[in-house]
């Protein structure tokens, strides 16, 4: 039933669009975004306090129908409709529905729909309804068909709201983007889907439940099924994982397109901004976290996991380092810190990979909710080279601004964002050496470096320094928003700190409280029924101390250097620009030039394949097939195939294809001739 | 039936047969009347659509109270019967039935006609009294195809199904008309004669067996042949007696429905023959004639050939990947819209073939909604494409971008409508494809996957098209003030939506009135597989173990962990 208030919502609001081809008032608008949330959190609190005072059920299942079943012959495939609300979806529920709560409220007040009007108001609050309640499908689906239909509902959401400007070009390619993004992610997850089914076909009935599902690949654990044989082989398992894995990472990279900006000069909205830190994020740690039964017996898959786990940790802080688009520094942060619960569920802490994601839910959810009075005060300008000396003007903006920063960058030790990365750090140093995995604790810390570099970055060049205000804002004009918006900044502060509680790691309570606290760390008491703990705790008290301190350092490391740079003398920051431009300009560091880089890659791949395609399958000569790319030759060659192989059988003359047909035809008569005499 | 009155109680499949096309040679009577007696113009052609709209109506209600309600769900065997003699001494039987397997084909047809009728209102206005009635014609035709259950009696409605078309699309087609007709006819004819040939061995066949002349698929009490399904066929022959064997026979029959599928390399008629005919045309062809093939395949071809079937069955599954491969890329690089969905077609078809040849029911029963749901999604699409057309006089898609400003409602069920096509959950076309691809899986992972990658490279295909269609900015000044769709078309769109929508996202109702029939199907294979036993012949055991498992498979675990190396 939790997810039903926001699809309602979004059904009406777009239905009534639709037909009336008008927009309700805004009044009437806020009040059913905002009635829909509320539905559906107030929805998870109860069945959260019951799960919590439950003692004989781990999980709540509601199965309301059989939605899709088919089963003849040996061969079944039955999904049911039904929700599976346990720790770990409970967890996910409150949050998402809690959060995009608090962003309607948000986004009822924000000022940032001025310049669409009531349509683009009554599309958005339609859009992230629709989003938040195919995501809550998602996460509460008790079997992978229904889970696979969530995933494609999120995946629309995101696009709808990624291409909001749809008659821009750049967001319609952004939405484009998307959509194929969400894609890759389902059909990966339809390939894990298919081949569960074919290893569950046979018990009767396969009913794809996550339960069933999971003692069914845990019953597999001792023998080794292999998917491929011959060299190179895959084991299920391992091909089980590296498709979940595909799919968190498409859902991951959805959001990091949209939120960084990729293709649209304007930057991301920030309302979107903020629907990705709690719908993209949750679903792409979602999936590693549910399916680590999977990944608990694929070692492969595990280490591809941490590996790229590690690479998004990095590759992102330095990005983020790099930014200077308010929401793009956001977005490439979620990147880093998704990479970073990759990285823990790789390494099997997904007690620590679940209290991450939550924690960073309420400090992203928290700058977002800042960056966006910033964003809206200076009349849309995103560009933190033209903000800075606004901590004056916004007095409890700013407050926001540090406890998010603070909690991002994990420096103070009170925050939920401090306990959570350094459990990740913990994870990190107790992983077995070898194989690489020697370098992921390293990685680790630099990471946490970076994380608090541009965190500090982002606080100062908005708050500090001098005013670099674009011409279109008034100064004057700067002041802190309505309240509504700064209770959500509240609450979402007040968590952001306070949600320490539910991941405290014991060595610390043991610390605090002299041992007097059996089960500190509530959340892996209360997850341990869900997930696999392989290694939750792989070092001793001390040894986590020591973890404590580094990270404390590096974290101290990265403040310092941010401050230096951008407050204390941000003359040497420019002298050092400088130079690195110069070394750029050598081509030392092309490939880190800029996000770019990234898409500018897939691009040229792209046009590499489009032009052998092209010469290929085009029917005519429209255009020469190598312009300027990397292919000529090649492309030349297989034009001149083309040309003079395809081409003329392919033109439409009756007589071609009738040859060709009979050509098919004969080829099938040959082919029969040899079974059948065999 | 009960409560239709003494008249269609008991013939209700043959009203719904036969009210079309005695409609259209009513009004050729009716307008030979008028111009011999009384030298009068005869019926205008708006009266001639209005009754045919009428007529089409009555058989809409009737497939859908008639057969709908009065069907039995879960119910095996054939329900409805009608059996009569026509020509006993050459085993023609007039003898239709209906079960889980046609219901929804022909609630499809019954549901396309009028809607393509209304359609037509304002466009078709060139001799629209012939168009009329060939339109009439067509349905009678397709629906005796799909309700027949005497070979010949099928293969007399497929005949004139073809000629139908070929007249429409060489009437009312655009400037390279005839030839296309003309190519169609051959694509479509060679099968056809393939398949008359194949209906004669048949005959040879069963009278050599029985002593007495039959046609009949399944054995009818009353009837003193046996039905052919109950024939038993040699898997394979040596020396010049080869005409006999199942082989054969079944090439020649799936060479006829392959064509109509289309599979490539059968495929060269559909592109042009959807881009030369008339909206209305090219609407009948994709919703309806297309789905003609995988009928065939399913009814007869597998059924009665089921040895053959099976040997063929991993070079069929090939033939579908490359049929998928090739339409996926021709459609990247199509530049007319209409094209597009004639290689959209090509896909789904390719996944109709893949759950079909994986033999298992799963599969199946995913091809039957498939025949459904491909019926329903390209008529959308080609309805939308049409109504694009009118408005704007091209097709090609670098002539559009930026509709979704001028022209909201389109671009919303466009979006429904390639969702659908692309196979997103919560359309018909993912229930098929999710079915059909599991039963692939079961079969062999490598060409599951190798299908799926299809799938993704069509939706990834269908969404950039739809961007560079609808979205983007508005930069070609033609396009500003196109009027958006009208109440009419909307809800013409809306009616083919609705069930797309409806079985996507339930669709257990569906599932379970075909389940049955599948089911049946496949133990009548495996009743006749037993006889072929013991009449001695070797049955055809194939290389590995993916043999017709109707029964539960007590190793499953095992060949699962083994299937990997087929």
């Amino acid at each position: 039933m939790i997810p039903l208030g926001p699809l309602g919502v979004a059904l009406l609001l777009g239905l009534f669009l639709a037909v009336s081809r008008k927009t309700l008032s805004r009044f009437t608008i806020s009040w059913l975004g905002l009635l829909g949330m509320a539905t559906s959190f107030v929805a998870s609190l109860r069945a959260f306090v019951r799960l919590l005072f439950n003692d004989e059920a781990s999980a709540l299942v509601d199965p309301l129908a059989t939605w899709l079943g088919a089963g003849v012959g040996g061969a079944t495939l039955v999904a049911e409709l039904s929700f599976r609300f346990d720790a770990l979806s409970s967890g996910l529920c409150l949050v998402i529905s809690g959060v995009g709560l608090l962003l309607v409220l948000y986004a009822t007040r924000s000022q940032e729909w001025e310049r669409g009007g009531e349509t683009d108001f009554q599309r958005f609050i339609g859009y992230a309804s629709f989003q938040v309640g195919m995501c809550l499908v998602f996460v509460l689906a008790d079997n992978l068909v229904l889970m696979l239909a969530g995933l494609a509902g999120v995946g629309i959401g995101a696009c709808l709201l990624s291409g909001f400007r749809a008659e821009e070009a750049s967001q319609s390619r952004l939405g484009s983007w998307v959509l194929g993004l969400g894609r890759v992610g389902e059909f990966s997850l339809l390939v894990a889907t298919l081949l569960i089914f074919r290893v569950l076909d046979g018990e009767s009935p396969p009913s794809l439940s996550i339960a069933e599902v999971r003692s069914a690949l845990l019953g597999l654990n001792g023998s080794v099924v292999l998917l491929f044989d011959g060299p190179g082989g895959l084991t299920l398992l391992d091909a089980l994982g590296l498709c979940v894995l595909i799919t968190a990472l498409a859902s991951g990279a959805q959001w990091a397109f949209a939120s960084t900006g990729q293709g649209s000069p304007a930057g991301p909205l920030p309302g979107l901004l903020l629907m990705q830190t709690v719908t993209g994020f949750a679903v792409a740690g979602y999936l590693v976290v549910r399916f680590s039964f999977i990944f608990s017996a694929a070692p492969l898959a595990t280490g591809v996991m941490t590996g790229v786990g590690t690479s998004l940790a990095l590759v992102g802080a330095v990005f983020a380092c790099r930014s200077h688009w308010i929401g793009a520094v956001l977005g490439w942060s979620s990147v880093s810190q998704l990479g970073l619960v990759l990285v823990a569920a790789g390494l099997g802490a997904q007690t620590a990979a679940v209290f991450h994601l939550i924690s960073h839910a309420f400090f992203k959810g928290l700058l977002g909710v800042a960056a966006g009075v910033v964003i809206v005060a200076l009349r849309g300008e995103q560009d933190m080279r033209r903000m800075g000396s606004l901590g004056g003007r916004l007095s409890l903006t700013r407050a926001a601004f540090w406890v998010g920063g603070f909690s991002l960058a994990g420096g103070l030790p009170l925050t939920a964002g401090f306990f959570s990365m350094q459990q990740i750090a913990v994870a990190a140093r107790g992983a077995d050496p070898g194989l690489g995995y020697d370098l992921v604790y390293p990685a680790v810390l630099l990471t946490l470096a970076l994380t608090t570099f541009y965190a500090f970055r982002l606080v100062y060049l908005v708050l500090q320094g001098e005013a670099r205000l674009p011409a279109r804002a008034q100064w004057n004009e700067v002041e802190d928003p309505e309240t509504p918006i700064l209770w959500v900044m509240g609450i979402l502060g007040t968590l952001s700190i306070l949600g320490a509680i539910i991941g405290f790691p014991q060595f610390w309570s043991d610390f605090l409280f002299d041992g007097e606290i059996e089960q500190a760390n509530s959340l892996r008491y209360f997850l341990s029924g869900v997930v696999s703990t392989r290694s939750e705790m792989p070092v001793d008290d001390s040894e986590a101390w020591r973890v404590t301190g580094w990270t404390l350092l590096m974290t101290s490391l990265g403040a310092l250097a941010a401050f230096l740079f951008y407050v204390a003398r941000p003359a040497a920051l420019l002298r050092w620009v400088n130079k690195v431009g110069r070394w750029r300009q050598r081509g030392s560091s092309r490939a880190l030039r800029n996000a770019a880089t990234v898409s500018a890659l897939g691009h040229s791949w792209a046009r590499g394949t489009r032009q052998v395609a092209h010469a290929l399958f085009s029917r005519g000569a429209r255009r020469p097939a190598s312009e300027s790319g990397a292919l000529p030759l090649s492309a030349g060659f297989l034009r001149y195939l083309a040309d003079r192989l395809f081409k003329p059988v392919q033109s439409g003359f009756v007589q071609h294809s009738l040859a060709l047909s009979v050509m098919g035809s004969l080829f099938l008569l040959v082919y029969f001739l040899w079974a059948g005499t065999r | 039936m009960v409560g239709m009155g003494p008249y269609v109680d008991g013939h209700v499949l043959s009203w719904i047969i036969f009210m079309p096309g005695a409609t259209a040679l009513f009004l050729l009577a009716i307008g030979a009347v008028l111009r011999g007696f009384f030298g009068s113009a005869g019926l205008p052609g708006e009266v001639w659509r209005a009754i045919a709209l009428g007529s089409t109506g009555l058989t809409l209600l009737l497939a859908s109270a008639g057969l709908f309600v009065a069907f039995e769900p879960e119910t095996m065997g054939l329900q409805l019967v009608e059996y009569a003699d026509w020509l006993p001494g050459y085993g023609v039987q007039y003898f239709v039935a209906v079960d889980g397997i046609n219901l929804f084909p022909v609630l499809l047809v019954t549901l396309l006609v009028p809607l393509v009728l209304i359609a037509s209102w304002g466009r078709v206005e060139r001799s629209l009294r012939s168009f009329v009635f060939f339109l009439l014609f067509l349905e009678s035709a397709i629906l005796g195809v799909f309700l027949s259950f005497n070979v010949l009696l099928f293969h007399l409605f497929w005949q004139l199904a073809l000629v139908a078309v070929y007249f429409i699309i060489g009437i009312w087609g655009g400037r390279e008309r005839i030839a296309v007709a003309t190519k169609f006819l051959l694509h479509g004819g060679v099968g056809a004669m393939l398949m008359w040939v194949a209906i004669l061995v048949l005959f040879r066949l069963n009278l050599e067996a029985n002593g007495v002349p039959g046609l009949d698929l399944v054995t009818q009490p009353g009837s003193p042949a046996p039905g052919l399904l109950e024939l038993a066929i040699p898997a394979s022959e040596s020396g010049l007696e080869w005409w006999r064997s199942q082989t054969w026979l079944f090439l020649a029959f799936a060479v006829a429905f392959a064509t109509l599928l289309p599979l490539a390399p059968l495929h060269g008629w559909l592109p042009d023959a959807l881009e030369e005919a008339p909206g209305e045309g090219a609407a009948l062809i994709a919703g309806l004639l297309l789905q003609l093939g995988a009928y065939g395949l399913l009814r007869f071809a597998i059924p009665l050939f089921p040895e053959a079937a099976e040997s063929g069955a991993p070079l069929i599954r090939i033939l579908a990947l490359v049929s998928i491969a090739y339409a996926g890329l021709r459609a990247l690089y199509a530049v007319d819209l209409k094209r597009v969905i004639a290689y959209l077609a090509m896909v789904q078809g390719g996944f109709i073939v893949l759950g079909l040849f994986s033999l298992e029911g799963l599969g199946q029963v995913g091809s039957v909604v498939g025949i459904v749901s491909r019926g329903l999604v390209l008529t959308a699409l080609v309805l939308l494409v049409g109504m694009l057309e009118e408005r704007r006089g091209t097709r090609r898609i670098d002539q559009f971008g930026g509709l979704a400003r001028p022209m909201p409602i389109l671009a919303l069920l466009l979006g429904v409508a390639v969702f659908a096509g692309a196979g997103a959950p919560g359309s018909s076309a993912f229930v098929f494809e999710l079915l059909a691809l599991a039963a692939t899986f079961e079969v062999s992972a490598r060409v599951g996957l190798a299908g799926c990658l299809g799938a993704l490279a069509m939706a990834l295909c269908l969404y950039r098209i739809y961007r560079r269609v609808i979205l983007g900015p508005l930069e070609i000044e033609a396009n500003r003030n196109l009027p958006d769709l009208n109440g009419q078309e909307a809800a013409l769109v809306l009616a083919l939506l609705i069930p797309i929508l409806w079985i996507g996202l339930y669709p257990n109702p569906v599932l379970r009135r075909i389940e049955p029939s599948v089911l049946e199907v496949r133990s009548q294979i495996l009743e006749r597989g037993a006889l072929s036993l013991e009449a001695g012949a070797p049955r055809n055991s194939g290389p590995s173990g993916n043999s017709i498992r109707v029964t539960e498979d007590p190793g499953s675990p095992a060949s699962a962990a083994s299937g990997g190396g087929r």
